[in-house]
């Protein structure tokens, strides 16, 4: 993997030493697995449990991987391995220092993938994140101009403090988060897959900061907000060494991407797709909220759901997983009224009171043949 | 999720088909689970749908009450119903709310969160059960997992009945509280007095004669026997006008307070039981002042034609002697009976206006204008005087229809005889005659009535004055039970060792009491000898025939008193009174007189010069005279 240094963006890539550490792709190769599984062709069910196993020891593999840097954060890291395997971004929230960069650094060395960095501030402009179209000298003496990719293109972005650039930057990355292509001179670049972003927002400072409409937010799979550890992990990091060893590699670029295609196999129960659509339903029905979740949500909460199915090595979703990833899947989807919030109602708390209202069944299926 | 039901689904009983285990066992929890509701229903609410059909049972005095007139028996028949209706009604109430099948999909589910799984079988079902032909591995491996997980899963185990933890302990509860509930739902307050104060033998003797005698006063009136079929077919004439459907009801009235009566008797409910018996005194009394009034408006109305005929007839036998007709001699045949007092009022005075009328019609051949005119004068003023005494008793209040007619009639009758339409007159006073009829047949036909509450009343008194010793026996018994017995007077000849250590108040009680009990034993013997009219022959006066009868009344009695009814009375009375001081009152006791009172106005021995004055001294010391119009 080329190391990557885009100025003035603060870019940072795996160094060689991780790469010599982390699996090869070239040396191991694909998964037998998934060479010998094409996508759409009928498998047997000993092959479909195969498969289904390898997916879930590589995502146990991460979240091992993650938890050996990162402390007292398991949630937040099983969420994000989860939008990993969904193929979705994070935004994650929280206060400096409590492991945000740490985080994407590790999972990039789980992946040995490309990781980039870029530090969001006022003055960036879109084409320091997408890149643009540099005059360049030929061998022949002529010049013309040569685009000249920008930090999006990695596999695992970290999107620092999203919210202090414009509008006009985080649009850009948003759309690039959405379509996953750049275009860029009128010519349309595909993203390198599997493509992820992890953006993060401080709380804290929120003067001359740009907040992201909620449009931009409902790109995001989750919104995870990280919470100051405990005593005991804090003693846990301050016995260990200022700057732990990244872990090796777990795994590729690819059999990531086809272990998110393992997980968009996964099927699901009609009363469990009917639990999803009946709480984004009833999202609208929070009392004091300005509005609810969209159709978005649904597909949002689905994906989480077949990811975490795979990462317990289940063959379909359940109602369970649903409810696990549905306030962070639905925290940033959802906004509180005045009243509200003057009554002290934060979204989470909506959230898991809609969590306990909100039947698993269907009335009228609860009510008997 | 559509419920799945494999018997429906054929493609679901094909061994080759996946998921047809977790078909076959869902259905197989289903029924599980049905029965675990069940139990678990009996154990959680079993207990309140048996206290609601206890406390249903226990307010059976609240929701469904005994009447005074129903036996106390039925006090625990009907808890018994309630239960049975409360048991029913719990019954469907358990049926209904445990009789549907949980659905498929829950009871899935159900055993998933049993099993630990998070939807698994839930959602093997509906894999297994969709219509889509989408095939995926990860179905077929969900379903392949679910099967493998239910088969041979001994559901008895992951879904277990409850259980009550005293099986035993809960059904002894549940009977112990049915029969408390049976019990409080038996209850009646007439279970206190009937177990604090039974009624005594002498009691139940005379309530069962008071029950005897009202059942024959129902069947008295319908008798053929006691209408005279002379005066049936004089009636069937007359048939005009109302019937006695006013005495009959009384006497029904009658009847049924002294059925009532027996009644609250054998419930124990002495004050009740009076309060009927003289409910059956006040009736007797009001047919008694009607059946007075209508006689006495006839002999008014007789009196006022008889003065006049009396004076007529013996003119008229002059004047028939001298013309040697015999129009005279029939008007003077009238008041000869009615002086004779052999007659009724009723007859003279139809009797006199026919007579009238035939002289009206058939003027006497041979008299003179003058001598004609005088005696259609002397006829008007009698006519003006009969209109006038009819009148003046129609015009009272509580007057009959019949009454009003006939003063009308009269009125009319004179009217026309003062313009001197003969006819018209004849026809009036024909008409007049019909409505005399009529009173009569009232009169009779209350006098029966009266007869017949005579003897209700008969057995009404003894029975009142046997309660009324009862209850003062009791009392005194409560007052020896409370230490406060009299000063050690020795008591009067007892019968048996209590009474003659008892004081002598309770010994003069105790007399009575003997005194009542040698009274109904020559009742009962009297009963089993002769039959039922012979037997209450001696003790009610015969109205129709005028004589009072004395065949049961003693001679020591007969001596001493010489109204023959008067006898009992002071025998109660003596019975009754307590150191010198009458226990019973002067307005319960009069009742037994009044009836002699009417005998000997209706006998020869008083005077009919006198009778009107005896009449109005006994109406005046009749108790609430005053009261009475």
């Amino acid at each position: 993997m080329s190391k990557e240094a885009v100025d003035p963006i603060d870019t940072e890539a795996t160094s060689a030493t991780e790469h010599e550490r982390s699996v090869d792709p070239d040396e191991s190769g694909p998964h037998p697995l998934y060479e010998a599984a094409p996508r759409h062709r009928e498998r047997s069910k000993e092959d479909v449990e195969a498969r289904l196993t390898r997916a879930q020891e590589l995502a146990n593999a991460i979240q091992v991987g993650l938890r050996s840097v990162i402390f007292g954060q398991d949630e937040t890291l099983e969420h994000v391995t989860t939008c990993l395997l969904a193929g979705g971004h994070v935004l994650l929230e929280g206060a400096p220092g409590l492991g945000k960069t740490q985080i994407v650094r590790t999972l990039s060395t789980l992946l040995s993938g490309r990781f980039a960095r870029v530090q969001f501030t006022p003055d960036l402009m879109p084409s320091d994140v997408l890149g643009t179209s540099l005059v360049v000298s030929l061998p022949n003496g002529s010049k013309d101009l040569q685009y000249r990719e920008g930090p999006v293109f990695t596999n695992l972005l970290l999107a620092d403090e999203i919210n202090r650039a414009t509008p006009k930057t985080q649009s850009a990355l948003l759309e690039a988060m959405g379509e996953r292509t750049v275009s860029v001179d009128g010519v349309s670049r595909p993203l390198p897959r599997p493509f992820f972003v992890l953006a993060t927002e401080n709380p804290i400072e929120m003067e001359g900061v740009f907040p992201l409409p909620e449009a931009q937010l409902d790109r995001f799979l989750m919104k995870l907000v990280l919470k100051m550890p405990d005593l005991a992990t804090l003693t846990a990091i301050a016995a260990r060494a200022e700057e732990p060893d990244l872990p090796c590699a777990v795994t590729t670029p690819h059999d990531l991407e086809a272990t998110q295609a393992i997980a968009r196999e996964i099927p699901s129960a009609p009363h469990v797709l009917s639990f999803a659509a009946r709480l984004v339903l009833a999202t609208h029905q929070i009392e004091g909220a300005r509005y609810g979740a969209g159709p978005r949500a649904v597909q949002a909460l689905m994906s989480c759901a077949r990811a975490r199915a795979l990462m317990v090595g289940r063959a379909c979703t359940s109602i369970a997983d649903i409810k696990a990833v549905a306030v962070p899947v639905l925290r940033h989807r959802v906004a509180l009224g005045f009243e509200a919030e003057a009554m002290g109602v934060s979204v989470e708390q909506a959230l898991a009171g809609l969590l306990q209202v909100v039947p698993d069944a269907e009335p009228k299926n609860a009510s008997g043949s | 999720m559509e419920p799945v039901h494999a018997a429906k689904r054929p493609e679901l009983t094909s061994a080759k088909r996946p998921g047809v285990t977790v078909v076959t066992v869902v259905e197989q929890a289903r029924r599980r689970l049905r029965a675990q509701r069940r139990a678990s229903f009996r154990v959680r609410h079993g207990a309140r749908l048996f206290l609601a059909a206890a406390t249903i049972t226990a307010l059976r005095p609240l929701v469904w009450p005994l009447a005074t007139h129903q036996p106390l028996s039925l006090g625990p028949v009907r808890s018994l119903i309630l239960l049975v209706i409360g048991l029913v009604t719990t019954g469907l109430v358990f049926v209904a709310a445990t009789r549907r099948l949980p659905s498929a999909l829950a009871t899935a589910r159900r055993l998933d969160i049993a099993l630990g799984l998070d939807d698994i079988i839930a959602s093997a079902l509906s894999f297994a059960t969709q219509r889509d032909n989408r095939s995926s591995g990860f179905r077929e491996l969900t379903i392949q997992r679910a099967t493998n997980t239910l088969r041979g899963l001994p559901l008895e185990t992951i879904l277990p009945r409850p259980t009550s933890p005293h099986p035993r302990r809960t059904i002894a509860s549940s009977v112990l509280l049915m029969l408390v509930a049976v019990l409080v739902g038996s209850f009646d307050p007439a279970w206190v007095s009937l177990l604090q104060r039974p009624p005594t033998p002498e009691e139940q003797a005379l309530v069962a004669a008071l029950v005897r005698v009202a059942e024959e006063a129902n069947e008295a009136p319908n008798d053929p026997e006691t209408i005279d079929e002379e005066e049936r077919a004089r009636e069937d004439a007359y048939s005009s006008g109302g019937s006695g459907s006013e005495t009959e009801d009384a006497l029904e009235i009658a009847r049924r307070r002294a059925n009532h009566a027996a009644d609250l008797m054998a419930r124990g409910n002495r004050e009740g039981a009076l309060r009927e018996l003289s409910a059956v005194r006040s009736g007797d009394r009001e047919a008694s002042r009607r059946e007075r009034e209508l006689d006495s408006a006839l002999r008014d109305l007789a009196r006022a034609l008889q003065r006049a005929e009396h004076g007529t007839s013996e003119r008229g036998s002059r004047a028939g002697a001298r013309q040697g007709g015999e129009q005279g001699g029939e008007a003077g045949r009238a008041p000869r009976r009615a002086r004779r007092g052999k007659t009724r009022p009723a007859s003279d005075v139809r009797e006199s206006l026919r007579l009238l009328t035939k002289r009206l019609r058939e003027p006497a051949r041979g008299s003179d204008t003058e001598t004609a005119e005088a005696e259609q004068r002397r006829t008007l003023e009698r006519l003006q005087r009969a209109a006038q005494a009819a009148g003046e008793r129609a015009a009272r209040p509580g007057a009959t229809e019949a009454e009003r007619a006939a003063a009308q009639s009269l009125n009319r009758a004179a009217e026309a005889l003062s313009r001197g339409e003969r006819d018209a007159a004849a026809d009036a006073m024909a008409e007049a005659a019909q409505r005399a009829a009529e009173l009569e047949r009232q009169r009779r036909a209350m006098s029966r009535a009266a007869e017949q509450m005579a003897r209700l009343l008969e057995r009404a008194g003894l029975l009142e004055r046997a309660v009324r010793l009862a209850m003062l026996n009791r009392e005194s018994q409560s007052e020896r039970d409370a230490g406060r017995e009299g000063d050690g007077r020795s008591g009067t000849a007892g019968a048996s060792s209590e009474r003659a250590s008892s004081t002598a108040a309770s010994g003069a009680r105790s007399s009575a009491l003997a005194s009542l009990a040698a009274r109904l034993a020559g009742f009962e013997q009297a009963e089993s000898v002769g039959t039922a009219s012979q037997l209450a022959e001696p003790h009610v006066p015969d109205r129709r025939n005028g004589r009072g009868s004395t065949a049961s009344a003693t001679r020591s009695s007969r001596d001493r008193v010489d109204v023959h009814e008067g006898t009992r009375a002071v025998q109660a009375i003596e019975g009754l009174g307590v150191d010198g001081e009458p226990t019973q009152a002067y307005r319960d006791v009069f009742p037994t007189y009044d009836a002699v009172i009417e005998d000997a106005l209706e006998n020869d021995h008083v005077p009919p010069a006198r009778r009107d004055v005896v009449r109005r001294y006994f109406e005046s010391i009749r108790p609430g005279a005053e009261r009475s119009p």
